[in-house]
């Protein structure tokens, strides 16, 4: 069987609703699979339940070194996967010939690209930082072109951030698990409850959304909010007296108290602006809200128009005040019951089409391929 | 010259070398016994109640260590408090107070959280308390200002208990071990005080002749050094460790002037730090007055409050371009670089105080100047161990067992916690280098759980 060493730089203990499924569960079915994570906090490198590797971050310069000190075997990789890291790329690329495995760069999402938008939207200048972040791309695609592989997100994201990245490419998608879906609850108060998960910044304009709500004569909605930009959101629907009584903000902790909050609700709201950062793949919170059986009123992109049919399995709208008001009023004329069957077809769709098990398998095949 | 033959010697009488002649004597069949002191009593460099925070390190509240490192000290620390318990020692020497770890803003209440449900399986009885208990527990520790009226706006959470003995003087537990060795036992177990060893010679017939500053002499078949700083200062002369390297970290207190916190209250560790982050302790030999540190200040000596030792610190270091590389990676990250600079500061006098409060903060939000005075003749110095093998600084402790009948041990916190931890690695050495009888039914049953 053949052997992968998935390097994150993500922390121990954060939410690994993508990694859990995908590189623990799915993926290891088709190969074996070492995790390696990274401590703020701990002093010592600790292998948790054989698979799992937790490094102290002052040992990422030296994160090979660090582990055949602890007595794991480079040898026995076939790929050896780094997710985000550009520079634990590079020290991963390093060690390449000498111990024999495939090297895998993972790129999850343009934390970067994201930062400079935020930072304009808030009307900070950032031509420097968009020349410096021009120039580390140049650098970064080259060291990502010395990769045996690269998995995006999606193709889009490939095109839209990295398009100069000439090596294979395997698709690193969010998907559906089949093996977590919570039931949804069909609650017995009257109204429809809306819900919205993630983050808030100005980028996302959420206050298009809420001039939205406030603009609805049927006053028999709730809006439910889950991120951890509490206090950002506190602040944003302050702003609306009329309407504020209708809001609950939450935070959820984790991804089990997530989806227990939207099997709750009715409907889930996945309304982005219409950036390259947004359409270019197909947000993570539909999936979670799928897994609840709860339908999405979501963006059009050409990335959620593939998966989804407008009142078949989801209902789209573009970002703009009339069209999510016009559809809003259209989802508070419709019955629960008909609510919760786009819910379900739509988790049948992504079931179908967008599920882990689906992916992991094609990951597999084609790294095999390599 | 004097001649003295034992069949085990031991160089160091602090809290490691009290243990195992404690193990030695009452648990083998060991036919003689000495310990070497260089100072005229026990313990009076860091096993010294003032020298240290006399924290059992347990692993429940200390943020940097991995669940298996705390099954480890979880052992060993237990033995501390299983050795006290069967002399009577509790509330005399080793007490129960109230203990926690303390999350601070998102990230570390996230932590704190994640790190409470995977270490309460270890630690049944580990509680999580939120900012409402603390204000009852700790209050101190929540409220901005001295009236207690204004909550910090950081999101906060501690884990922690009251119900286990956490403190302990180290050094008077030194003493016990002493006595009690000499009591337990009628071969002999003499202790020599104001015996400086100065070399260590393997003779042809694998016996060692250990020499003295005073030009005494005594013999043995087996030895074993817990001498600090010392320890590889001596190795070396024999050439041994020398793929090490020592760094003595002093460590410095602040006092309040009468009882502040309830408890222990220790902060979550940054792990790029090797030492303890800040933390503030009830001290059992000042009235229960608070001390806040330690403090981490590297010092080219390896005791604290003693003369000397500048020259043998060179010696001990083993300065080389392995030494530099390991000095070039710690300071080229910049949080070490501020903490190593930062701590200087709070040797300076006229604006240690001031800096030192701002760091204290963190734990007592409204602590101010007045509140503390630095704690004169309090601390000690931690000997961290350089490895120029893996050209990194080793956390923790660590032993150098030649299997020549001769082990030296580096024994920096938790080395007091892990005494009888480490003094049985040694015994169980000994037994099967020397041949003798281990009672191990009889240790397990007074020691373990």
């Amino acid at each position: 069987m053949q052997k992968l060493l998935y390097i994150t730089d993500q922390d121990e203990y954060v939410d690994h609703s993508f990694i859990t499924p995908l590189f623990e569960i799915y993926l290891k079915k088709c190969m074996t699979v070492d995790i390696l994570y990274f401590t703020d906090f701990k002093s010592d490198f600790t292998c948790k339940e054989e698979h799992h590797y937790v490094v102290p971050t002052r040992y990422k310069n030296m994160l090979l070194k660090e582990l055949k000190q602890n007595n794991i075997n480079l040898h026995s990789y076939d790929f050896v996967m780094v997710r985000n890291n550009i520079e634990l790329m590079k020290h991963v690329l390093k060690y390449r010939d000498k111990y024999h495995y495939k090297a895998l760069y993972r790129f999850s999402f343009p934390k970067r690209k994201v930062q400079i938008k935020c930072n304009e939207a808030e009307g900070k200048n950032q031509f420097l930082k968009r020349c410096v972040r021009a120039i580390q791309i140049k650098k970064e695609t080259k060291i990502i072109n010395s990769c045996d592989a690269f998995l995006p997100t999606s193709t889009q994201m490939q095109q839209a951030y990295r398009p100069e990245v000439t090596i294979p490419s395997i698709i690193c998608a969010p998907a559906i698990n089949p093996a977590a879906l919570h039931t949804h609850q069909q609650h017995d108060s009257d109204e429809t409850r809306f819900v919205y998960v993630g983050t808030l910044d100005k980028l996302r304009d959420f206050p298009t959304i809420l001039d939205a709500f406030s603009s609805l004569e049927n006053k028999s909605w709730k809006l439910y909010i889950s991120t951890r930009d509490v206090e950002f959101a506190n602040t944003l629907v302050e702003q609306y007296p009329t309407i504020k009584e209708k809001i609950r903000i939450y935070n959820a902790k984790t991804k089990d108290a997530l989806l227990a909050l939207i099997a709750k609700t009715d409907i889930g709201i996945a309304l982005l602006p219409d950036l390259p950062i947004y359409s270019s793949s197909t947000p993570v919170k539909v999936f979670d809200y799928y897994s609840s059986g709860v339908p999405c009123l979501m963006t059009q992109s050409g990335h959620t128009s593939t998966i989804f049919t407008d009142e078949v399995d989801a209902w789209f709208s573009e970002f703009t005040l009339e069209n999510i008001t016009e559809k809003l009023n259209y989802l508070l004329s419709l019955s629960k019951e008909d609510i919760a069957a786009i819910g379900q077809k739509g988790q049948t769709r992504l079931l179908e089409v967008k599920n882990y098990e689906n992916i992991a398998k094609t990951i597999a095949d084609q790294l095999k391929a390599l | 010259m004097h001649k003295n033959h034992y069949e085990v010697l031991i160089i160091g009488g602090g809290i490691s070398g009290t243990a195992l002649f404690y193990e030695l004597a009452k648990y083998t069949s060991v036919s003689s016994l000495c310990l070497l002191e260089k100072y005229e009593a026990l313990a009076t460099l860091n096993s010294k109640g003032t020298s240290n925070s006399q924290t059992i390190h347990i692993g429940d509240i200390e943020t940097n260590y991995t669940l298996e490192k705390a099954k480890v000290t979880k052992r060993t620390a237990k033995m501390v408090e299983k050795f006290c318990l069967q002399y009577g020692l509790e509330n005399k020497i080793m007490f129960k107070h109230q203990k926690m770890a303390l999350g601070v803003g998102e990230k570390e209440v996230h932590f704190i959280k994640n790190r409470y449900h995977e270490f309460k399986v270890l630690f049944p009885y580990l509680e999580l308390w939120d900012a409402e208990k603390l204000k009852t527990l700790e209050p101190k520790v929540i409220y901005l200002d001295k009236s207690q009226t204004k909550v910090r706006p950081e999101p906060i959470i501690a884990m922690g208990t009251n119900t286990q003995y956490t403190t302990i003087d180290y050094g008077a537990m030194s003493e016990a071990l002493a006595e009690q060795a000499q009591k337990v036992s009628d071969i002999p177990t003499d202790i020599f005080y104001n015996t400086q060893v100065v070399d260590i010679f393997q003779k042809e017939d694998k016996t060692f002749e250990v020499h003295t500053k005073n030009n005494e002499m005594y013999t043995a078949d087996f030895i074993v050094v817990n001498a600090g700083a010392h320890s590889l200062f001596l190795a070396h002369r024999m050439g041994y460790g020398k793929h090490m390297g020592c760094l003595p970290m002093a460590g410095s207190f602040y006092m309040t002037e009468n009882h502040f916190l309830n408890g222990k209250v220790y902060m979550v560790q940054n792990n790029k730090l090797p030492f303890a982050a800040l933390h503030g302790d009830p001290d059992i030999l000042a009235d229960g007055k608070t001390r806040f540190g330690p403090t981490a200040l590297m010092l080219p000596k390896l005791e604290r409050f003693k003369p000397g030792t500048y020259l043998d610190f060179f010696k001990t270091l083993n300065f080389d371009f392995h030494i530099v590389k390991i000095f070039w990676d710690l300071l080229g990250d910049s949080d070490i670089r501020n903490y190593v600079f930062k701590n200087f500061l709070f040797e300076v006098p006229l604006i240690n105080k001031k800096l030192f409060v701002q760091d204290a903060r963190k734990i007592v939000p409204s602590l101010s100047v007045d509140n503390i005075y630095y704690a004169k003749g309090f601390g000690g110095v931690r000997p961290q161990v350089l490895d120029k093998k893996k050209e990194k600084l080793m956390l923790g402790e660590a032993s150098i067992n030649t299997g020549k009948g001769i082990i030296f041990n580096m024994t920096p916190s938790p080395g007091a916690t892990s005494c009888l931890g480490n003094a049985e690695r040694d015994m169980i050495e000994i037994v099967k280098h020397l041949g003798l009888d281990y009672y191990v039914e009889q240790f397990f049953e007074d020691l373990t759980e």
